[in-house]
């Protein structure tokens, strides 16, 4: 069962109950295998971030199955979730990504140390992930020191950190300028061809677009997925 | 936009002869659209006529002719580069009036049509991006603002798509007799 | 443990640099935790260095090995290192001897050194036309073993017999300081009022009672017999011992020869000497109400430092909902804030140190005047200071500990979204605090109904049976009032919030900015039911107080009449009848309409033992009844005007033609034998005394009790001369314009004291009561403000984006201002009503308890508490709110 990073068997979600029920996601599927990028597009209040919020255990369906690493969540007790966020799963959102009291190398290190790994241990898991990532010059700065994408990048080496494999990231451009955006999305891109399994929120295309795969979310439901990528080169062909 | 600016931009550089231009052309231009020497020459010879280009009387050890620019084609590829492009210089948008045709046409399922033709969009994109990918950032400048720009013209399709999408699915469904149309090759949007 | 550890560590870094950020805040915080560990230190410094062990040691013998006490007792065998050496007796002797005539040093071994204690005498130096009255102290001047008595400041001991130092407050006075006032005049001499005139070598002071003013002068000096002294029945030597003599081998010879030792080693090391009187029993008295300070103090801290984290909690919400997201448990989370606590508790708690140990030793001269004591250094107690340094950290911890749990209890999505949980207008009220709040009413109502009876039975118990030695048993109201009123503050608070709720409801009909006000207190009720409980405390206390001060001020007595100046000779040094009158005119010639009035007493023909003339006392010789402390009393010689001035009103004809027919006036009743129908009092004095019986005539007096200078039984001039009773000047009494200022009225004291004798007026105590009540609501004023002016800046700062909306429709600044307004009003009002409500039912138990019957209302610090304060609090919080907003949000 460990074939997929992350697994979603026919997930519901309901927030609310009675009449004020709101259904954030119905009957979602959804797999992303390990050096795979796969992208969920999809308006806002389409329950992009539910998904996302569900996929790393800070949520719970109300309906469904949620495997990460073939470990089920639903049978996870609240502090095997937070082990399995501290080991497994790392997020990356719009912004304010970091905790503005820890430098850079602090942050990455965070999950670490929480975990209860020796300080010199975190410290050079942290700067491996900094190399990474190709902000290891910035390891000593604090978060308003940086800019905003130099910022996401430290997010990105946090959420692959030590032993984590797999990435969130919710609209991680929507704070920048499209160039700088495409800057992260790229170091994404990246780290996903280096092995890591990703899963991407965005509601722009043009960011979709980096993923290997790309799922259209509306109203809680999958509409469409553009299944896996073809052949790189096969534009040319079929000209 | 068409070849003979494209050429005269080429010829705005470097004398060159007609292989030497296809080749740069396809260059600046990625893989993206493809020219045969037929099409080089064609343009070339009508460029002659209308006294833009000249030949420069050199040729190569393969008896090539070598063309430049003359002073009436600097100035149109002067002009050309300060005229702004609308909308009426376009071709007419097929797709548009494919997914109007498609809601007015009983029988037809709009959303299907919309669907198809944003997967095909979208994958399309990620073609687009992949290039991207690969793509040298100092290097190849020229290639990545055109990449860029089709990226964008493609986003911005699929943005319109996503918008249509959401007004069909406002709209009361009308009974479906017909299956939907499948339509997910390139070639019908080009 | 490494596991424990690496648990607190990012929380600690986060901690550290997070109070850095927000300076302000945490500044704050932590001056809220240091400033009453300031207060601690600066009073254990205190405690320590001016009644410490250290301290009564070097009272008692200053840096001597021991204090030597020659008895007249021949041996004392019983005695031991710790009991006192009066009234024990030798059982094998008859009688006593001179204690002067032993030889101490003969007893002491060899090598020893022995320096008696100073004598004291009153002597009378005139300077000029005046009289200066001061202590005369003979012993060894500058003999290292005396320098807890005096050192020299200037010039040098005496060392001539025609020598002698004074203290620096008396050449003060006598204006023998140079003009800068540090140094002595050269040539400077005072003379005794005999004449005897000495030179004075130096200038010294008292390390324990600086404003001391006396002359020093050695034994055998000139000096050393100008003075008068009552004879001493035991002598004190300072000892010094050879190096490596055992104390406990001196003292059991010492007490074998009638002489008693108290080595250094009673005070350094009590535990050696069982036979040590320990004042252990108020130990519980002390601590009680000590503990409870203590314990609302930190409730003040925490609530007032809680309010304040609160907020920081919820700016943080986003960072704790990312440690949420990579993985941190809700214990992770906890600790974050917790840390803050830990982290600004112990800044706070280092700072309090440290800011107490600055102000002590910053403050020096000032401490010294106020303790009238040198300091040679300060003396803590470490244990109690790392004790209030842990309590101090605690409460940093506690305050963090509230928002720590509300905040670890959300789950990550709401964090990271910063969405909070609506706890809008749920009027609930918290069914433990009603019923707290029940229990706690019900408690203290009972107790002080129990009190009543208490005190109302013992007063009956007074009466019935005279002398009764038992006091109250107020236990168990006591300990209801501590109980019930503990259950009505934690009642209030859990109810508050209910109450907010409640408030929140009627709100619709209220003025834009006293709803929005109230709709905000009810919805930030993290930060309001706080600052609310952190008033309603310090204002129940306050108001509690009053209560206990109110009924104090209706049980104060007066000692004399309005308006007067008693002036009274020294009852040691008065050279007679000339001196007291002729002062008693300087006196009335200081004041407007002075006027004085001779206070005759009567004494008898036969002497008492010690050769001094024998009162004429009246009274009733079997008198039992218990309500009278005073059985008997001295007659004087009535005058018109003296018995108006003792009675409040002019005699009646009636009463006058009493005292012309022989009678005698009582202004006590208590005086008269048991049946007071036979209008008879008799003379007192011991057994073989004439006893006399004359027809007496009771005046009700407007004082409660009998003035203290005056005769409480009048004889006419004839009938004290027909009994052979002889006339002495008591006194004077000098009445004045109640015109007279304070000014005028020093100037008559120190009057008075030029021509050597004691002048004395009402002390009026219910002024000071005033002030420490007035005081009181100004403490109460002071946190209430404190709490106010956090909840208000805090909810200015939480609602920027309210505020900013409210501008964007277009309200004029005054708006905010209103606004500011209205929730000081909210907080502090409501803080306040509560206050009272607990404070009174804490008063309705205090009262009865100090013997007061009556329930005196303290209604002007009531009003002050209750209007003024919050209205300061609403004038306050509309001042230092800024009116132009700042629209820039600043990142932090």
């Amino acid at each position: 069962m460990t074939e997929y990073a992350l697994e979603l068997r026919d997930v519901t979600r309901v927030h609310g109950s009675g009449e004020t029920a709101v259904n954030a996601l119905h009957g979602v599927s959804l797999r992303v295998r390990a050096g795979q990028l796969v992208a969920v597009m999809g308006p806002s209040g389409s329950g992009k971030s539910t998904l996302l919020h569900l996929a790393g255990g800070l949520d719970t369906p109300t309906e469904g199955v949620v495997e990460v690493e073939g470990n089920r969540l639903d049978e996870q007790n609240r502090a095997g979730l937070a082990a399995l966020r501290r080991r497994g799963i790392g997020y990356v959102f719009q912004d304010l990504n970091l905790i503005p009291a820890l430098t850079a190398v602090e942050n990455v290190a965070l999950p670490r140390e929480l975990d209860g790994v020796r300080v010199r241990v975190a410290r050079a898991e942290a700067m491996t992930a900094l190399e990474d990532v190709g902000v290891a010059n910035l390891a000593e700065r604090f978060p308003d020191e940086m800019s905003g994408g130099q910022q996401q990048r430290v997010a990105i080496a946090r959420a692959l950190v030590g032993p984590r494999r797999l990435l969130l990231a919710d609209e991680p451009t929507g704070a920048l300028d499209s160039h700088t955006g495409e800057a992260v999305l790229r170091t994404i891109r990246a780290r996903c061809d280096a092995g890591a399994a990703g899963l991407l929120v965005t509601h722009e295309a043009r960011h979709a677009a980096w993923a290997d795969e790309i799922v259209f979310l509306r109203d809680g439901r999958i509409v469409d997925e553009t299944g896996a990528m073809p052949a790189a080169d096969s534009l040319l062909g079929a000209q | 936009m068409s070849i003979k600016y494209g050429l005269l931009a080429l010829l705005e550089r470097a004398p060159m002869y007609g292989y030497q231009l296809r080749a740069e052309f396809e260059r600046s231009t990625g893989a993206t659209w493809p020219l045969n020497i037929g099409q080089v020459y064609t343009t070339l010879s009508r460029l002659h006529r209308d006294g833009l280009v000249e030949e420069t009387g050199e040729s190569d050890e393969q008896g090539k002719v070598v063309y430049r620019l003359t002073d009436s084609g600097h100035a149109e590829l002067t002009g050309w580069f300060a005229t702004p492009v609308t909308s009426d210089d376009r071709p007419r948008d097929e797709l548009a009036i494919k997914v109007a045709l498609a809601v007015t046409t009983p029988g037809v399922d709009a959303r299907a049509v919309v669907q198809a033709q944003r997967t095909a969009t979208v994958r399309h994109l990620q073609e687009l991006t992949r290039l991207k990918t690969r793509a040298d950032e100092d290097a190849d400048l020229a290639w990545l603002l055109v990449l860029d720009s089709m990226i964008f013209r493609a986003e911005a399709e699929v943005r319109w798509l996503d918008h249509s999408e959401t007004r069909l699915a406002r709209r009361p469904p009308r009974p479906a007799a017909t299956p939907a149309v499948e339509s997910d090759e390139q070639e019908v949007v080009q | 443990m490494s596991r424990w550890t690496s648990g607190w560590r990012p929380a600690l870094r986060i901690a550290r640099r997070s109070v850095r950020r927000n300076l302000k805040r945490s500044i704050l915080i932590a001056a809220l935790i240091a400033v009453p560990i300031a207060g601690a230190t600066v009073i254990d410094g205190m405690l320590r260095t001016m009644s410490g062990a250290e301290h009564n040691l070097y009272q008692a013998m200053g840096t001597a090995d021991g204090l030597a006490q020659i008895t007249g007792q021949h041996a004392l065998p019983d005695w031991r290192p710790g009991m006192s050496p009066y009234g024990m007796h030798d059982p094998t002797a008859e009688t006593e001897r001179d204690p002067a005539a032993v030889d101490l040093l003969g007893m002491l071994p060899p090598g020893s050194r022995a320096v008696p204690e100073p004598k004291f005498l009153g002597v009378q130096l005139t300077e000029g036309d005046r009289i200066v009255r001061t202590d005369l102290m003979v012993f060894a001047v500058g003999d290292p073993l005396t320098e807890h008595r005096a050192r020299i400041v200037a010039g040098r001991a005496p060392d001539d017999p025609a020598e002698a130092v004074v203290t620096k407050p008396l050449a003060d006075r006598l204006g023998l300081l140079t003009d800068d006032g540090d140094g002595l005049r050269p040539g400077a001499t005072i003379t005794v009022d005999d004449g005897r005139t000495a030179t004075v070598s130096g200038m010294a002071v008292n390390p324990l009672q600086l404003d001391q003013q006396a002359v020093l002068t050695r034994p055998g000096s000139t000096m050393a017999d100008a003075g008068v002294s009552f004879p001493e029945m035991v002598l004190g030597y300072y000892v010094d011992l050879p190096d490596g003599v055992d104390p406990d081998s001196v003292w059991p010879v010492l007490a074998e020869h009638g002489v008693t030792f108290t080595p250094r080693e009673v005070h350094t090391q009590p535990e050696r000497y069982p036979a040590l009187m320990t004042g252990g029993g108020d130990f519980l008295e002390t601590a009680g109400p000590v503990a409870l300070v203590v314990l609302f103090g930190v409730l003040e801290v925490v609530l007032l430092a809680g309010a304040a984290f609160a907020v920081g909690a919820r700016r943080q919400v986003r960072e704790l909902g990312l440690i949420g997201a990579n993985g941190g448990t809700s214990k992770h989370v906890r600790r974050t804030v917790l840390a803050q606590g830990l982290f600004l508790g112990t800044i706070g708690a280092l700072a309090g140190l440290v800011l107490g140990w600055l102000v002590l030793v910053a403050g020096t001269p000032l401490w010294q005047r106020l303790t009238n004591e040198l300091v040679d250094g300060w003396r803590f107690g470490w244990i109690e200071l790392v004790v209030a340094a842990a309590v101090g950290v605690l409460s940093g911890l506690g305050a963090a500990l509230v928002p720590a749990i509300g905040v670890a209890r959300m789950r990550p999505v709401d964090a990271l979204a910063q969405r909070f949980r609506s706890t809008a207008m749920t009027a609930r009220l918290p069914v433990l605090g009603v019923v707290l709040l029940g229990v706690g009413i019900g408690g203290v109502v009972v107790s002080g109904l129990l009190a009543r009876q208490v005190m109302a039975d013992y007063q009956a118990m007074l009466e019935q049976e005279g002398a009764v030695y038992t006091s109250p048993d107020v236990m168990l109201p006591t300990v209801g009032a501590v109980l019930g009123g503990l259950a009505m503050v934690v009642g209030v608070i859990m109810v508050s919030s209910g109450l907010l709720g409640a408030l929140g409801r009627f709100a619709a009909r209220l003025p834009l900015s006293a709803r929005l006000a109230v709709r905000d207190a009810g919805r930030h009720r993290h930060r309001t039911v706080p600052a609310v409980a952190a008033i309603m405390i310090v204002v129940a206390g306050a108001v509690a107080m009053s209560f206990g001060l109110a009924a104090g001020r209706s049980t104060d007595f007066r000692s004399q009449p309005e308006n007067t100046v008693i002036v009274e000779g020294d009852p040691m040094l008065s050279d007679g009848d000339e001196q007291l009158a002729t002062g008693a005119g300087d006196v009335a010639a200081e004041l407007p309409g002075g006027e004085a009035l001779e206070i005759t007493m009567l004494s008898g023909s036969t002497p008492t033992p010690d050769g001094g003339p024998t009162p004429v006392a009246f009274g009733s010789p079997d008198s039992t009844s218990p309500r009278c402390d005073m059985s008997w009393a001295q007659a004087g010689i009535a005058t018109p005007k003296l018995i108006e001035l003792a009675t409040g009103s002019p005699p009646s004809p009636a009463a006058l033609a009493a005292l012309d027919r022989g009678e005698v006036l009582v202004l006590d009743e208590c005086l008269f034998p048991d049946d007071a129908t036979t209008g008879a009092v008799s003379t007192e004095a011991d057994e073989e005394a004439e006893r006399v019986t004359l027809p007496g005539r009771l005046l009700e007096p407007e004082s409660e009790y009998p003035y203290y200078q005056f005769p409480a039984v009048f004889v006419s001039a004839e009938t004290a001369a027909e009994h052979g009773w002889t006339p002495e000047v008591g006194g004077y009494v000098v009445t004045h314009d109640p015109t007279a200022t304070q000014d005028d009225i020093d100037t008559a004291l120190a009057a008075a004291e030029d021509n050597g004798l004691n002048g004395y007026v009402n002390t009026d105590e219910s002024a000071e009561i005033q002030a420490v009540s007035l005081g009181l609501a100004g403490g109460a004023g002071l946190v209430t403000l404190l709490g106010v002016g956090i909840t208000v800046a805090l909810s200015a700062a939480e609602s920027r984006a309210d505020l900013a909306t409210l501008a964007a429709v277009g309200a004029q600044p005054r708006r905010r201002r209103l606004l500011a307004g209205a929730q000081g009003l909210v907080i502090s009002g409501m803080g306040t009503v509560l206050g009272l409500v607990v404070g009174a039912g804490i008063g309705f138990v205090v009262v009865p308890l100090s013997g007061d019957l009556a329930f005196p209302v303290p209604w002007e610090s009531l009003a002050v508490t209750v209007v003024a304060v919050p209205l300061l609090a609403v004038l306050v919080s509309m001042l230092s709110t800024r009116s132009n907003l700042p629209m820039v949000r600043r990142v932090d």
